[in-house]
């Protein structure tokens, strides 16, 4: 039988699963309060994570095209390869 | 930008143009990818203006080495590799896969002997999905070494393969899933420290 704390790791860790190993995982959270409740918490987490990340990194498409021709206009420049 | 033309960045041909410098080669490889590598940047806590020198850096480097890249891993792979190694220096953090990481003590304390809770987690109005979350989400993320942030990075958003993601940070599979779980349950343990507390 899993104990609590190797729950604990195999969620957290993504770790890939036997279909033995996620029967036995999902019995157990099925019987353990605490043990759902810290699944719970992960994927609340990770929702709004990429919630999150998704607000951090929305760009705008001239934003992106600006940098990408200073970045190949910086290869351009002559000088390219005396500054290193 | 899209990044539909994906297979010909590949192939060995390809890279033969790029380490000729071919103008329309660097072009097409940096049109492909910039987005890409900006928005990992900011997703890694870089403020824009930090961002957009961290790519042209980034750049800067995959043109000096791109001559020793093998074809080994996916281009996408190498470059972010290289945006993985940028990031560790300019955040003065070695970057690098360590054997100990206090995390593991502080979530050994909430088990017993026998692995069973001793301190559960927190019955929680913190852990909904409310726009206060993402506020401690955004505070505690700041918190966690790069190589932690990227692995969970990585993971959750982009369409990175756990193999990819392995050469990327220069870890084992099970490396990758020890710094995973070292970052959630990090992330985890600072959201719930400072939650509202309970009564």
């Amino acid at each position: 039988m899993l104990k609590c704390k190797e729950i604990v790791r195999i969620l957290s860790s993504d770790e890939p699963l036997s279909f033995l190993r996620k029967a036995e995982l999902k019995m157990h959270l099925a019987m353990c309060g605490n043990c759902s409740r810290y699944a719970k918490h992960l994927n609340i987490m990770q929702i709004s994570f990429i919630n999150l990340f998704k607000q951090k990194t929305a760009v705008g498409q001239s934003e992106v095209k600006q940098l990408e021709d200073k970045v190949l206009h910086n290869f351009r420049a002559p000088n390219r390869k005396g500054d290193h | 930008m899209a990044i539909q033309q994906e297979q010909n960045f590949s192939a060995p041909e390809f890279f033969a143009h790029l380490i000729k410098r071919d103008k329309s080669a660097i072009e097409k490889v940096v049109r492909a990818y910039t987005e890409h590598l900006y928005r990992g940047a900011l997703g890694l806590g870089f403020s824009p203006d930090a961002a957009a020198e961290v790519v042209q850096s980034v750049w800067v480097t995959f043109f000096e080495v791109v001559s020793n890249f093998e074809g080994r891993s996916h281009i996408r792979t190498f470059i972010f590799g290289i945006l993985y190694n940028k990031a560790s220096e300019m955040r003065k953090d070695q970057g690098r896969y360590d054997d100990s990481d206090p995390i593991e003590e502080v979530l050994d304390r909430r088990f017993d002997s026998n692995g069973h809770w001793l301190r559960p987690p927190v019955d929680p109005e913190q852990f909904m999905i409310t726009s206060q979350t993402m506020e401690l989400i955004n505070s505690c993320i700041d918190r966690l070494p790069v190589s932690q942030r990227m692995a969970f990075c990585l993971k959750e958003i982009d369409d990175h393969g756990s193999k990819d993601i392995c050469n990327i940070l220069g870890v084992s599979v099970t490396n990758l899933g020890v710094l995973l779980f070292r970052a959630k349950n990090r992330l985890r343990e600072c959201i719930e420290s400072k939650g509202p507390k309970q009564a």
